[in-house]
């Protein structure tokens, strides 16, 4: 048995970019013996039958996401290894931990988002530098800011879009700095379409003034009491324990902690409020998270460009110390992958695939017909209107090649043609009487 | 002379005294005392215009003639608040309404009653109506200070309400429930509902993207599952959620979700019964929403 774990690449000395894969190693590395398993730094998706990572290889199965992986290792594997095996017992204590991890996915998530790809400042000096490490040339130019516009609309809610590059180049339009050079081309830059929120500048003349004035500032406090709304419920749980679920070893749900603690904690960007709230007001949670790295990782340093040279079978692991089973990805054809990622980009929205849905089976035949016109209906009016328009601008376009004299709506009484004639001389009414 | 003139002026003047010189002609004037032939009563006020001002009125998503009885609302949102202004022994009215009309863009939101007619108080959105509810109510709800309530409020706003976006707007329940609920209601014209229609679909599908690459019936359904299981297991033998007294707004967010999903009259009933099934077994859940069934809404028990 060999367990194969694709994840995105390792950053920040961490595992991995993304908070569950990182969770998912350190599952496995905890608690999977190190030859039962190896770990692929990937970028394509396409593998994964939910699009995502981390995604685990048994045989012919394919298991995504961090709660699905843990879960068919304690179906599967129970007997050699199962982290949660001291929580069984206590149904109370398991419920919690769905509670708690529920929790975690649903306001750590939103903070990670916006701590590394909202805040343009940390976005481009860290994120997507980490991003070039571990992506190949061209998904360079797909991947970041794909997962920058889902990050966007995941915190569309919490209105912080102000630490958005556009927010920002809205102050120095009204700022001290208006009317040189760099507020010209960050004008342009917003004229040339980087979308902004429709705020007009009048509104902004009170801020950018003073010390609080910057986005960054007036956004503080808002990204302070985020930070807390997640940390204090963990702290409150942690307590004066050594972990979430007290014991003395880490359960499942210490590992998804870790996963997006350790991304907020060691990450190394411009503006690190995330890190000094835990810092000055969590102590308790910056050293658990510290803890964790120790027991979980043991501490290593994953360098990117080691992870890459491993993973384009250029070096092997054991070669280079490494602790966790880094292996090469198995070689796939440049190409279609380029192709994807120019398809992806450069194609309108509209072109491209709709979203995928699986409905599954839902266990009843039965249906109810809509009362909405069907899609027939609407197809058949289409084609008919169509049709309609298509004669008669070929009607129009015939006439006007070889145009007939006289009105086109009296041609059917072409025969009778002559005796239009004296209708326009002022006699018309007697000799069209005479004529009929 | 003058004075003869005079004298006759004055007695001219006499008569003119009652009658000025701008005074209207006897001939028009009773032509005019004729008018007006026929008085109309008074106009109605328009049907939208809010009737009792002297009433708390919570606009929520609801057909007009349910609304007048006081039913619970069919979305879950508006349910929820609709519960819980029901546990603060509010009394309020609820008005059938759609969220053009409220100034945050979403229901529900409420009108507190107005003591003077010129000065109407500024509407109370959704998200401040618990404060409000607790400033204006004799008989405030507590909250309990549980460590984990934010965790299973949780599993509530994310994992249920997923499933229950897909089950309503993507399943197979999408024509008989979605569509007699949200969309016939809101027009007669035939392209106007299928347009509506499509950015329901488009909007529950983008919201459901945001969380995962590819929507997965499944996936949604189990997760689902699980959370209606940790919240069966956090409810216990308890009377109502983290051993409170009193019904709160955590019981009010899960009556919300397991009234309608129990609830088999909804729309056009259920086809898609998976997520409907996952509740059903759950005996505790269950019971719970018929306790509060009974005791706030006993007319439609």
């Amino acid at each position: 048995m060999v367990l194969k774990l694709h994840v995105w690449g390792p950053t920040f000395g961490l595992p991995s970019i993304d908070p569950s894969c990182i969770a998912t190693v350190a599952y496995f590395h905890r608690f999977v013996p190190r030859d039962q398993w190896t770990l692929v730094a990937d970028h394509d998706t396409a593998l994964s039958p939910q699009g995502e990572f981390p995604l685990l290889f048994d045989a012919d199965e394919k298991i995504t996401g961090f709660t699905n992986v843990v879960s068919y290792l304690r179906d599967r594997y129970a007997h050699t290894h199962d982290l949660d095996e001291n929580l069984t017992p206590q149904q109370q204590q398991r419920t919690d931990q769905i509670a708690l991890t529920s929790f975690l996915e649903s306001s750590a998530g939103p903070l990670v988002d916006l701590y590394l790809y909202i805040s343009s400042e940390n976005y481009n000096n860290t994120t997507t530098a980490a991003y070039t490490a571990i992506l190949p040339w061209f998904a360079n130019y797909t991947i970041p800011p794909k997962r920058r516009d889902l990050a966007r609309s995941r915190t569309a809610h919490l209105g912080l879009s102000s630490l958005d590059v556009a927010e920002a180049s809205e102050d120095t339009q009204s700022g001290p700095g208006r009317g040189t050079a760099s507020s010209e081309y960050e004008a342009a830059k917003r004229a040339a379409g980087i979308p902004t929120d429709g705020r007009t500048p009048a509104l902004n003349m009170g801020r950018g003034k003073g010390l609080l004035g910057s986005p960054i500032y007036t956004a503080r406090f808002k990204l302070d009491a985020l930070s807390s709304q997640l940390l204090q419920p963990l702290a409150d749980q942690l307590g004066n324990k050594k972990y979430m679920f007290g014991g003395d070893k880490p359960s499942g749900l210490d590992c998804l902690a870790f996963g997006y603690l350790a991304l907020l904690r060691y990450a190394p960007v411009p503006q690190a409020w995330v890190r000094e709230t835990m810092e000055t007001k969590f102590p308790k949670i910056h050293s658990y998270v510290g803890r964790l790295r120790e027991e979980l990782l043991y501490n290593e340093d994953v360098g990117a460009a080691d992870v890459w040279s491993i993973a384009t079978g250029k070096a092997v692991a054991s070669d280079l110390g490494m602790q966790l089973p880094w292996a090469s990805r198995s070689p796939r054809a440049t190409l279609p992958q380029v192709l994807g990622a120019v398809h992806d980009s450069v194609l309108p929205h509209a072109l491209q695939r709709d979203p995928i849905v699986r409905h599954g089976t839902s266990g009843s035949s039965k249906s109810q017909p809509s009362v909405l016109p069907s899609p027939f209906a609407i197809n058949t009016l289409v084609t008919v209107t169509s049709a309609v328009a298509v004669g008669l601008t070929a009607l129009a376009i015939h006439y006007r090649r070889s145009p007939r004299d006289g009105a086109l709506i009296f041609w059917a009484l072409r025969p009778l043609q002559p005796v239009f004639e004296p209708v326009f001389e002022g006699f018309g009414v007697d000799s069209f009487l005479k004529q009929l | 002379m003058t004075a003869e003139t005079s004298g006759r002026d004055d007695s001219r003047a006499r008569p003119a005294s009652s009658r000025s010189l701008f005074a209207v002609p006897t001939p028009i004037k009773q032509l005019f005392d004729r008018f007006p032939l026929l008085t109309y009563a008074a106009n109605e006020l328009p049907l939208r215009a809010p009737r009792n001002r002297n009433a708390h009125t919570l606009y929520v998503f609801a057909a007009e003639d349910e609304a007048v009885a006081g039913a619970p609302s069919f979305n879950p949102a508006c349910l929820k608040w609709q519960a819980y202004l029901k546990f603060s022994s509010i009394d309020f009215q609820i008005a059938s309404s759609n969220n053009h009309a409220s100034p945050s863009g979403s229901l529900p939101f409420l009108l507190p009653a107005s003591t003077e007619a010129s000065k109407p108080p500024p509407p109370v959105p959704s998200a401040k109506l618990q404060r409000w509810a607790m400033n204006n109510s004799t008989a405030a709800v507590e909250e309990p200070g549980d460590l984990r309530y934010e965790a299973y409020l949780s599993l509530l706003d994310h994992r249920i309400r997923r499933a229950w976006l897909y089950s309503l707007y993507l399943s197979s329940n999408s024509t008989a429930l979605a569509e007699p609920l949200y969309i016939l209601p809101t027009s007669t014209n035939p392209f106007v509902r299928l347009t509506i229609g499509q950015e329901l679909r488009r909007a529950a599908e983008n919201e459901l993207l945001k969380f995962s690459a590819i929507i997965d019936a499944g996936e949604l359904y189990k997760q689902a599952e699980e959370a209606f299981a940790a919240l069966e297991t956090a409810l216990g033998d308890n009377r109502w959620f983290f051993g409170a007294e009193k019904p709160g707004l955590f019981d009010a967010s899960v009556f919300s979700y397991t009234h309608l999903l129990m609830d088999e009259d909804l729309g056009k009933g259920w086809v898609d019964t998976r997520l409907r099934d996952a509740l059903l077994s759950r005996r505790s859940l269950t019971s719970h929403r018929d306790r509060i069934l009974a005791s706030y809404f006993p007319e439609h028990a």
